[in-house]
């Protein structure tokens, strides 16, 4: 069973709820907004670091009948399935212990959004702390109009076939004349994706090369020539989805429907927005983008 | 009219209330700076009279760092920053403590000199569970670096200080397990 399509973050439960649970979790930058980012401050949370594979949470309680006791059964197989899972990624971990994906993606949005002119980037630094008191604290410390999260979470599939890479961008205002163009709410944390300018989220997948679903073996093909496959595909990923931030953020906000060919990614239907070698953009009914490499789509 | 609680309620109360309250807050978690072994596995007390009676491989420390790009955080345990304000110390600690098999000492002269860096150190909360890791990168020469790794999966129970020290505690804890085991290989292999 594939749990892919939830888009779980995993480590950012919180930012997850307020995306899929009660707001779109695509936002349009308002035209008003446009003109006036004089200045804009990028904020990449990254909670982890290392490479981890998702591992779903166990129902086996809710079978039983729930309760107290299904809880703990609960409790007691997500326990082992996540020792299982970090045992079954050592290999991975240990072959990309020099790899610094932080640095990787934080040079990629530097080059990417210093492209958007309407932004006037700078100062894009990697959080390690990701909690919503140290993020408000990032939004009140900054001395720009804006400030641009990009969170960020890489993961492998239970499976060890498929690589997800996550990025849910928020714009937040700083200014006074930008905040007069959001209705923030006034509980809560200031960086509640229901206070943001522009929101969205953007997602790259792609397989292990010779993907058979088998997490041993699909862990080797990972691992494979001190990890280069994993490499490359990181590496891929932080440079398309810095790209389609990039492209997205500058999408106005009454753009008609995109008129590409009907596509299909984990069984979400979408629209192709674009396309390269090395695999297909695709837009979903409720605003957000994916890169999936050609393994992933089908028609 | 006034309600009165009985003792029995009231304990229900602190087992129920108290724990919520415990996961609810944001406060930061603060690390000590002395690494704690999880289980007595080496006993410093019987250990002594086996050093004596099997001797000991001689080594030295000679240095300790962490080369994470913020060494203060460790991590989050749901809304809660962990910090270390000395991960430093918290490794040396740790390292020193090798000294606990009966087979390993810090002396002159050292037969396996080795310096330590600190290469990932994290705790996350995960659902139901905290998963802490710790690499250590010891180098014994220029061209001669080797990894240890050291994993800890465990329930979190409360989300509190206490065990995420015990949790990040033994990941390091293992991955000095690994250390121990190669330090031994080279003292037999220097002779």
């Amino acid at each position: 069973m594939r749990f892919r399509y939830l888009r779980i973050f995993v480590l950012f439960p919180v930012l997850f709820a307020c995306a899929c649970g009660t707001i779109s979790p695509y936002q349009p930058l308002p035209g008003a907004a446009m003109d006036k980012l004089s200045s804009t401050d990028v904020a990449v949370p990254i909670a982890q670091s290392e490479i981890f594979v998702f591992v779903p949470a166990s129902n086996v309680g809710a079978a039983t009948g729930g309760g107290l006791l299904g809880a703990l059964i609960d409790a007691g197989v997500n326990d082992v399935r996540t020792t299982k899972a970090n045992d079954a990624s050592k290999t991975l971990r240990d072959a990309l212990i020099d790899f610094n994906f932080d640095n990787v993606l934080q040079a990629d949005l530097k080059a990417s959004l210093s492209q958007v002119a309407l932004l006037h980037a700078d100062n894009v630094h990697v959080i390690k702390e990701v909690t919503s008191d140290n993020l408000d604290h990032v939004l009140d410390a900054s001395k720009a109009a804006a400030v641009l999260f990009a969170t960020t979470e890489y993961h492998v599939s239970n499976d060890g076939d498929v690589l997800s890479v996550i990025l849910s961008a928020a714009l937040f205002p700083r200014s006074d004349e930008l905040k007069a163009l959001v209705k923030s709410s006034n509980s809560g944390p200031k960086t509640l994706l229901t206070n943001a300018l522009y929101r969205n989220v953007f997602t790259f997948e792609t397989k292990a090369p010779g993907a058979t679903g088998d997490r041993d073996h699909d862990m080797a093909a990972w691992s494979a020539d001190h990890g280069a496959p994993m490499r490359a595909a990181l590496t891929m990923a932080t440079a398309k989805l810095s790209a389609m931030l990039a492209a997205d953020i500058q999408r106005p906000a009454g753009a008609t429907g995109d008129t590409g060919a009907p596509v299909k990614v984990d069984e979400r239907p979408g629209t192709v927005v674009g396309s390269d070698a090395d695999g297909t953009v695709v837009r979903f009914a409720d605003g957000t983008m994916i890169f999936a490499t050609q393994s992933e789509l089908r028609p | 009219m006034s309600k009165n609680i009985s003792p029995a309620r009231a304990a229900l109360f602190a087992i129920v209330a108290l724990p919520l309250a415990a996961c609810a807050t944001s406060e930061p978690i603060n690390l000590s700076s002395q690494f704690t072994p999880p289980a007595p596995k080496w006993s410093p007390a019987t250990d002594r009279v086996e050093k004596n009676a099997h001797g000991s491989c001689r080594m030295h420390l000679s240095g300790v760092q962490d080369v994470r790009a913020d060494t203060q955080s460790m991590g989050t345990m749901v809304e809660r920053g962990v910090h270390a304000a000395d991960s430093v110390g918290w490794v040396r600690s740790g390292v020193e403590s090798l000294d606990r098999d009966p087979r390993l000492s810090f002396a002159e002269p050292a037969k396996v000199e080795f310096g330590i860096t600190l290469e990932k150190a994290y705790i996350h909360s995960m659902g139901t569970e905290k998963a802490a890791t710790v690499v250590l990168r010891a180098t014994y020469a220029p061209n001669d670096t080797q990894i240890f790794r050291g994993d800890d999966n465990s329930l979190n129970w409360n989300n509190t200080a206490s065990e995420t020290q015990e949790g990040l505690d033994a990941a390091l804890a293992r991955a000095l397990e690994a250390l121990d085991q190669d330090i031994v290989a080279r003292c037999a292999k220097a002779g």
